[in-house]
C-alpha cells in the first residue's frame, strides 16, 4: 500500500510467456505515454528513495545465500574477506507435544567469529538429512551510512524429514560495505537477532494436509469455476458482470443447514459465478446443491451466514448479493425462500448476534468502498473517514429487519473502511460487545450497554490505527478471558520507507508515528479483565505480528493441546510478473 | 502512502498527488504487476501461554496463496479443527485437514439456545480440565457467527483438551444475557449437545468419515483462446480504416440517442498481421466454411494491423488463405479504439494481442470478443446472440446457470467515456458522450407488458397471456409481466403455474405485499395452509391491507375457489 516504491520497472524484462503473438511494431509494444508517467510517480528513486535501491541490492546477494541452503555446492560469493558473524546463543528447547516441539537461542549472545563457513554451518547443520528444502528472506529495514549500510532480515526454512518436518527461524542484521562501480555490496558482518528451530511430527510430514481435491473434485464446479483463479476469470468475463479487481467475493460460511448433522459449506462468488452450496456427505465429499437449494445467485457476493433468523430450528441464509442483503427462509431440508432483500451498498463482512437480548439474531454488515476499484479513494490515508456507514438491522421477528444503526449507537465513528466486525462479550456483562476492522485508519471497539452502543476504542487502548481486514477473539494466554487478534498489513517495504527520514518530512512525528505504525503487522491485544486491553504483539518479526498481509486470522487450536494458536491468511495481488510492487 | 494529503479538504496539489499515486498502482498492477503477492500464509503455535512461535512451514498452512477467509470446522469428525481457506488465486479454496500426529483429548459441544437464540451465538462454554498431572486449566471458547474475513466457522465447538487422559472437572455454559448453566455428562472424546434449560448433556453422533487423499492441486489450465460474451451490447464508435484498395473507409458509429450505426447485418471483425501464425490459420479455418457462415447472413472483414504501405503483402496473405471477402488496414486510431473498449470491458491495462476478433451485430454493436483464435463452429453457435434482448444477455454472458437479482449495468457513456478520454480518443468519447443525450427508449417489455394489460382489461385473455410472455423473453425479470401473467392464470384457476409465478416475481420483490398475499392463497388453494399462515403472521408484522382479507379466508370453514 505504500506508494513510493515501485522498483526500476522500465529495466525489468517482461516475464509474462506470451501465448499470443502482440501486434507488431507500434502501438502495442511500446510502453504508452501515460504509464509513463505513472512510473514518475511511483519510481522510489525519482522520489529520493536511495535506501530502496540498497535494500535491493543486499537482498539480491541473501537471495544467493538461500539458493545455497536450498541446494548446497559452493557457498555464494556474497561475505566479505574480513567477514565476521555473532552466531546465537545455544539452542534450549522451550516447547514440546507429541506434535510440535520449539527451541530456542536463550542467553547471552557468543562473541564475533571470523569467516563465512561457520556462519553457514549453522543453517547446513539443522538441515542435515532433510529434503525439500525452501529457504526464502524476508527484507525488513534498511539503515543507510557512508561507504557501508545495515539491513535486517528474516530467514524462513522449512524442509521434509522422516515422520515429518522441521523449520528454521531466523533473524538477522546485516552489514554490508559498498564496493565501486556499480559492484554488488558484500557481507561483511551478521549478528543473530533471534534463531529458532522447529519441527512437527505428522502423517504426511506437515500437520495441515491438503485434501481439497478429494473433497471437492466431484464437483464440477470445482474443476470449472473454483480451480481457476480470479484474475483467469477478469481475463474472460465482461466486468461489467461484477468482478472487480481487488475481488473480496470469498465468503465462506459453515453449518448444517439440512438438518443430517454434518457441517455444510456456502460459498460467494464474483458476479457471473453462482454461488455455491456444497452438502457434506457421508463419505466426506460434498454435493454441490445450489440450485435446487434456490442460492445460486450469480450476482456479486462477498459474504454470507448462515444462521437461524427466524427461530424455526434450522440455518437460514443471509448472502450479500449485488447491492442488498438477502434473507431467505430455510424448510430445514436445504430449501431456501427469499423473505428479504435489503439495501445494503457495498458490504463486506456480516456478523450476527442478539444485540437486544430479545431472544433473535441481529445483524450486521459492514461496508467498503474500494479504491481498487474505481470507486473511492480514502482521505487521509492513515486515518481515513470518508467510507461507506456499516449497518446494524435489528430482527423484529417475521423476517422484519430495521435499521437501527443510529438509534443503537453504532453511528458514531461510522464513515471509515470496514472490512471485518466479530461480536464478543469482552467485559463480561452477558451483552455482546462488537469490534470492527478498518481499512486506512482507526477500528472500533463498541460497548454495548444494555443495547446501546458506544465506541470506547481508544480508552480501551484498541484503536489500532493500521491497514485492519480482519478480528478474531480468543483466549491467548488461559486466563479465561477473551483476547483480540486483528489482521493488518505488514509491509517491509512500508516498514523500509516509513522510517527514512523524508518520509512525510513535512508532517509532525505523530503523523509518522501513525505511517511506521501501517506497516507495522497483526496486532495481539491482551484483555486485562478492568475494560482495556495491553498490546502484547512484540517487535520481533518471529512473533505474531508476521502475519504478512493478513486479512481473516483466526484463533484455532492446531494441536489439540487446549491453547489457541493463531492463523494468518495472507497475500494481496499475485500478478503473472513476478515483481513485487 | 508519502503522497496522501493530511487534511479531509482534498484539493490542491498534494490531493492531485495522491489521485495520481492510486491510478498508478490500479494501473501497474492491471499489467500483471503483484503487490505483496506470492506470500506465504502464516501459523502461530501457542506455547502453553508463554508467547507463540512461528510454525508456518512445519504446519503446512504457508501455501503462496492470495488467501483471504478462514473458516473452522471438525469436517472429519476426528475432534480436532479442519480448515477451509478461501483465495484469490488459483484454487480459490482449499480444504485442509488436521493430520495432526498427537493423542491429545478432545471434545465436541453444540449448544443450543431455548430462552436464547437457537443457534446459542453470543455463548461461551467454560470448561475446566484436569491434566493427568494433577493441573487445572479453565477454558473458555465462544460461539460466534461472524468471525475473521468474511467468514462464518461451525457453531460447534472442537476443543482440545491437552494430554491424554485430561479429564473434565466441570462445563459451564453462559447463555447471551449472561446466565449460568452447568452441564453434567460431558466426557472427554465425544460429541455432546448442550441445550439451554437440560443441565445434562446428551450425546451427539457425528460420522466419522474415511480420510480423503490429500495431495498438490494440479494448476488450472490456461486457455490459449478466451471467448468473452457481452453482458450488453456495446456500440462501437465510427472506426475508420482503409480499403483493399487504399481508399478511405468508415465503418459503424453511434447516433445521437447512443443506438449504434451497423452495417445491416452481424459482422465478424478479425484483425490480423502477416506475421502472425494463428491469425493465418484461423483466417484459412474461416475461408474453408465460407457457404456456412454466409448461409447464417455472417459478413466477415479481415482487418490487418499492417502499415498501409504494405497492403500487398496483406493482400498476398489473405488470397493465400483463401479469403473470400472484403478486407482492410486499420489506420492506428482505429487500433486504439478497439484496444482500449477490450481493456475497458476486461478492465486491465494488458494490450490487446493477435489474433482478435469481434462478432457485431447487424446494428453495429459488439456482442463477443474472441482473444485468441476464434474457430468457425464458434462463431457459428455465437450468430443468435446478435439477435438476444439485452435481459436474456445476463444468462449467456454467464458461463454457469445460476440466479440474477439485481442486474444492473452503467451506462455506456459512464463506462467507455471517461476511459476513452483518458487515452486522448476523443472523437471517439465524444460519439459516446452522445449516447447522455439520449432520447429514454422504451424497454420493449414495458411496452409489451401494457399491451397485454390493456388485453386483458378488454378481456381477451389469450392474447393478453401472449403479451405477458413475451414481455418475459425480452427481459425474464420483468417482474410487472412476471406478476401480471401470474393474476391472469390464476384467475383462469392455473393454480401451480400462478404459484410459481408469484415465486419468480417475489424473488425480484420479496417485500411486494400483494404479490404475497395472492401467493399465499394459491398456495392454500393447493392446500398448504401452513404457507398461508406464516405469510399471514408477515403481512401482520407489516401492517399490510391484506393481512384482514387473508385471515377472513383462513378462518373461513373450507378453502375458497
Amino acid at each position: 500500500m505504500l506508494l513510493p516504491l515501485l522498483l526500476a520497472l522500465l529495466g525489468l524484462a517482461p516475464q509474462a510467456t506470451q501465448t499470443r503473438e502482440p501486434l507488431p511494431g507500434d502501438p502495442f509494444q511500446r510502453l504508452d505515454p501515460s504509464l509513463r508517467s505513472t512510473l514518475d510517480v511511483l519510481d522510489p528513486l525519482a522520489g529520493g528513495w536511495e535506501s530502496e535501491a540498497r535494500s535491493d541490492a543486499a537482498a539480491a546477494q541473501l537471495k544467493r545465500i538461500a539458493t545455497f541452503l536450498e541446494r548446497g555446492g559452493e557457498a555464494p560469493a556474497v561475505f566479505a574477506a574480513d567477514f565476521r558473524s555473532t552466531p546465537p546463543p545455544p539452542l534450549g528447547v522451550s516447547f514440546g507435544d507429541e506434535v510440535f516441539r520449539v527451541r530456542r537461542a536463550a542467553g547471552p549472545a557468543p562473541a564475533p567469529r571470523p569467516g563465512s563457513g561457520p556462519f553457514l554451518e549453522l543453517f547446513t547443520r539443522a538441515l542435515v538429512d532433510a529434503r525439500e528444502i525452501h529457504a526464502k528472506f524476508k527484507y525488513l529495514a534498511v539503515e543507510p551510512g557512508a561507504s557501508r549500510f545495515t539491513t535486517q532480515a528474516l530467514l524462513l526454512v522449512v524442509a521434509e524429514r522422516a515422520g515429518g518436518s522441521l523449520q528454521v527461524n531466523s533473524w538477522w542484521e546485516c552489514e554490508w560495505r559498498e564496493l565501486p562501480d556499480g559492484a554488488a555490496p558484500e557481507l561483511v558482518h551478521v549478528r543473530v537477532l533471534e534463531h529458532e528451530e522447529l519441527d512437527a511430527q505428522a502423517a504426511t510430514h506437515f500437520v495441515l494436509a491438503d485434501a481439497s481435491a478429494a473433497l471437492f473434485g466431484a464437483a464440477p464446479a470445482w474443476a470449472e469455476q473454483l480451480l481457476p483463479g480470479i484474475n483467469a476469470w477478469r481475463a474472460r468475463l465482461d466486468t461489467r458482470l461484477g468482478v472487480p479487481f481487488v475481488s473480496h467475493a470469498a465468503g465462506i460460511a459453515i453449518a448444517d443447514v439440512d438438518g443430517d448433522g454434518l457441517e455444510d459449506l456456502y460459498l460467494c462468488q464474483p458476479g457471473g459465478l453462482p454461488n455455491k452450496l456444497f452438502l457434506h456427505q457421508p463419505d466426506g465429499t460434498v454435493r454441490d446443491a445450489s440450485a435446487e437449494a434456490g442460492v445460486d445467485f450469480l450476482d456479486f457476493s462477498r459474504s454470507a451466514l448462515l444462521v437461524d433468523l427466524d427461530g424455526d430450528g434450522d440455518r437460514d441464509l443471509a448472502v450479500n448479493a449485488a447491492e442488498r442483503l438477502l434473507l431467505m427462509g430455510n424448510d430445514g431440508r436445504a430449501r431456501f425462500w427469499l423473505q428479504a432483500a435489503l439495501e445494503a451498498p457495498d458490504t463486506t463482512s456480516l456478523a450476527a448476534a442478539d444485540v437486544d437480548l430479545d431472544g433473535d439474531l441481529d445483524l450486521y454488515a459492514c461496508a467498503y468502498a474500494s479504491p481498487y476499484d474505481h470507486s473511492s479513494l480514502p482521505v487521509p490515508y492513515h486515518d481515513a473517514n470518508n467510507g461507506k456507514p456499516n449497518v446494524l438491522l435489528e430482527n423484529r421477528g417475521d423476517w422484519l429487519f430495521v435499521d437501527v444503526t443510529a438509534a443503537r449507537g453504532l453511528d458514531q465513528n461510522n464513515r471509515r473502511f470496514s472490512f471485518a466486525a466479530a461480536f464478543e462479550d469482552y467485559d463480561d456483562d452477558g451483552d455482546p460487545d462488537l469490534y470492527v476492522a478498518n481499512d486506512f485508519g482507526r477500528n472500533n471497539l463498541y460497548r454495548n450497554d444494555g443495547g446501546s452502543f458506544v465506541d470506547v476504542a481508544p480508552q480501551a487502548g484498541v484503536e489500532d490505527i493500521s491497514a485492519g481486514m480482519g478480528v478474531t477473539w480468543g483466549d491467548a494466554d488461559g486466563d479465561g478471558r477473551f483476547d483480540l487478534y486483528v489482521s493488518n498489513m505488514y509491509s517491509s517495504a512500508g516498514k523500509r520507507i516509513a522510517f527514512q527520514r523524508q518520509f512525510q518530512a513535512a508532517a509532525g512525528d505523530d503523523v509518522r508515528a501513525h505511517y511506521q505504525r501501517h506497516a507495522h503487522g497483526n496486532t495481539l491485544f491482551r484483555n486485562r479483565g478492568d475494560g482495556t486491553f495491553e498490546d502484547v504483539t512484540g517487535a520481533s518479526p518471529l512473533g505474531v505480528s508476521f502475519g504478512r498481509w493478513a486479512w481473516g486470522a483466526l484463533f484455532a487450536d492446531l494441536n489439540g493441546d487446549g491453547w489457541q494458536d493463531l492463523l494468518s491468511p495472507n497475500g494481496f495481488f499475485t500478478g503473472e510478473k513476478s515483481d513485487d510492487l | 502512502m508519502s503522497q496522501s494529503p493530511l487534511e479531509p479538504a482534498f484539493e490542491g496539489a498534494a490531493a492531485d498527488a495522491y489521485r495520481a499515486a492510486w491510478a498508478a498502482l490500479n494501473k501497474l498492477v492491471r499489467r500483471g504487476y503483484s503487490w505483496s503477492g506470492r506470500e506465504q500464509n502464516c501459523a502461530f503455535l501457542n506455547l502453553g501461554g508463554s508467547g507463540f512461535a512461528n510454525v508456518s512451514g512445519v504446519s503446512g498452512f504457508d501455501f503462496p496463496d492470495d488467501a483471504r477467509a478462514l473458516a473452522l470446522a471438525d469436517w472429519d469428525g476426528d475432534g480436532d479443527q479442519d480448515l477451509f481457506l478461501t483465495n484469490r488465486t488459483s484454487p480459490r479454496v482449499r480444504f485442509l485437514r488436521n493430520d495432526q500426529a498427537g493423542t491429545n483429548a478432545h471434545v465436541t459441544l453444540e449448544l443450543a439456545g431455548t430462552r436464547t437464540n437457537r443457534d446459542a451465538i453470543g455463548a461461551r462454554v467454560e470448561l475446566t480440565v484436569r491434566e493427568p498431572g494433577g493441573r487445572e486449566r479453565r477454558l473458555v471458547r465462544g460461539v460466534r457467527a461472524g468471525e475473521g474475513y468474511l467468514a462464518q466457522s461451525s457453531g460447534r465447538l472442537s476443543v482440545g483438551l491437552g494430554p491424554a487422559g485430561t479429564t473434565l472437572q466441570r462445563v459451564e455454559v453462559r447463555w447471551p444475557g449472561g446466565a449460568r448453566e452447568a452441564f453434567e455428562g460431558v466426557q472427554p472424546a465425544g460429541a455432546w449437545r448442550l441445550v439451554e434449560g437440560a443441565g445434562r448433556a446428551a450425546p451427539l453422533a457425528l460420522a466419522r468419515a474415511k480420510p480423503l487423499p490429500s495431495g498438490a492441486i494440479a494448476p488450472a489450465p490456461v486457455p490459449s483462446a478466451v471467448r468473452v460474451p457481452l453482458v450488453r451490447p456495446v456500440p462501437l464508435p465510427r472506426l475508420t480504416m482503409a480499403s483493399a484498395d487504399g481508399s478511405a473507409l468508415a465503418l459503424f458509429g453511434i447516433q445521437p440517442g447512443g443506438t449504434g450505426q451497423g452495417t445491416g447485418r452481424p459482422l465478424l471483425l478479425s484483425l490480423f498481421s502477416t506475421t502472425c501464425a494463428p491469425c493465418a490459420l484461423e483466417l484459412a479455418e474461416l475461408a474453408g466454411r465460407a457457404s456456412e457462415l454466409e448461409r447464417v447472413g455472417l459478413a466477415p472483414l479481415a482487418l490487418s494491423v499492417e502499415p498501409l504501405a504494405e497492403r500487398e503483402r496483406a493482400a498476398a496473405f489473405l488470397e493465400a488463405r483463401g479469403w473470400p471477402w472484403p478486407w482492410a488496414v486499420a489506420t492506428g486510431e482505429t487500433l486504439e479504439v478497439l484496444d482500449a473498449l477490450v481493456a475497458s470491458l476486461l478492465d486491465t491495462e494488458v494490450r490487446l494481442s493477435l489474433p482478435a476478433s469481434f462478432l457485431v451485430d447487424a446494428r453495429g454493436a459488439l456482442r463477443v470478443l474472441y482473444l485468441g483464435p476464434v474457430t468457425p463452429a464458434q462463431v457459428l453457435a455465437d450468430r443468435d446472440l446478435c439477435e438476444l434482448g439485452e435481459g436474456a444477455l445476463f444468462d449467456s454472458a454467464s458461463p454457469f446457470r445460476g440466479r440474477w437479482m439485481f442486474p444492473g449495468l452503467p451506462g455506456d457513456a459512464d463506462f467507455l467515456e471517461p476511459r476513452l478520454r483518458a487515452r486522448g480518443l476523443e472523437a471517439a468519447a465524444t460519439e459516446y458522450g452522445r449516447g447522455r443525450l439520449a432520447v429514454v427508449r422504451t424497454p420493449p417489455a414495458d411496452l409489451l407488458q401494457d399491451f397485454g394489460r390493456q388485453s386483458a382489461v378488454a378481456g381477451r385473455l389469450e392474447e393478453a397471456e401472449g403479451f405477458f410472455r413475451r414481455a418475459l423473453a425480452a427481459d425474464p425479470r420483468h417482474f410487472g409481466a412476471l406478476f401480471d401473467l401470474a393474476v391472469l392464470l390464476h384467475r383462469q384457476e392455473r393454480i401451480s403455474a400462478a404459484a410459481e409465478l408469484y415465486g419468480k416475481a417475489l424473488a425480484l420483490d420479496p417485500e411486494h405485499a400483494d404479490a404475497r398475499f395472492n401467493l399465499a392463497l394459491a398456495r392454500l388453494q393447493l392446500g398448504d395452509r401452513d404457507f398461508a399462515e406464516r405469510e399471514l403472521r408477515w403481512l401482520e408484522a407489516r401492517g399490510a391491507a391484506s393481512a384482514g382479507l387473508l385471515r377472513e379466508v383462513l378462518d373461513a370453514p373450507s378453502p375458497p375457489r
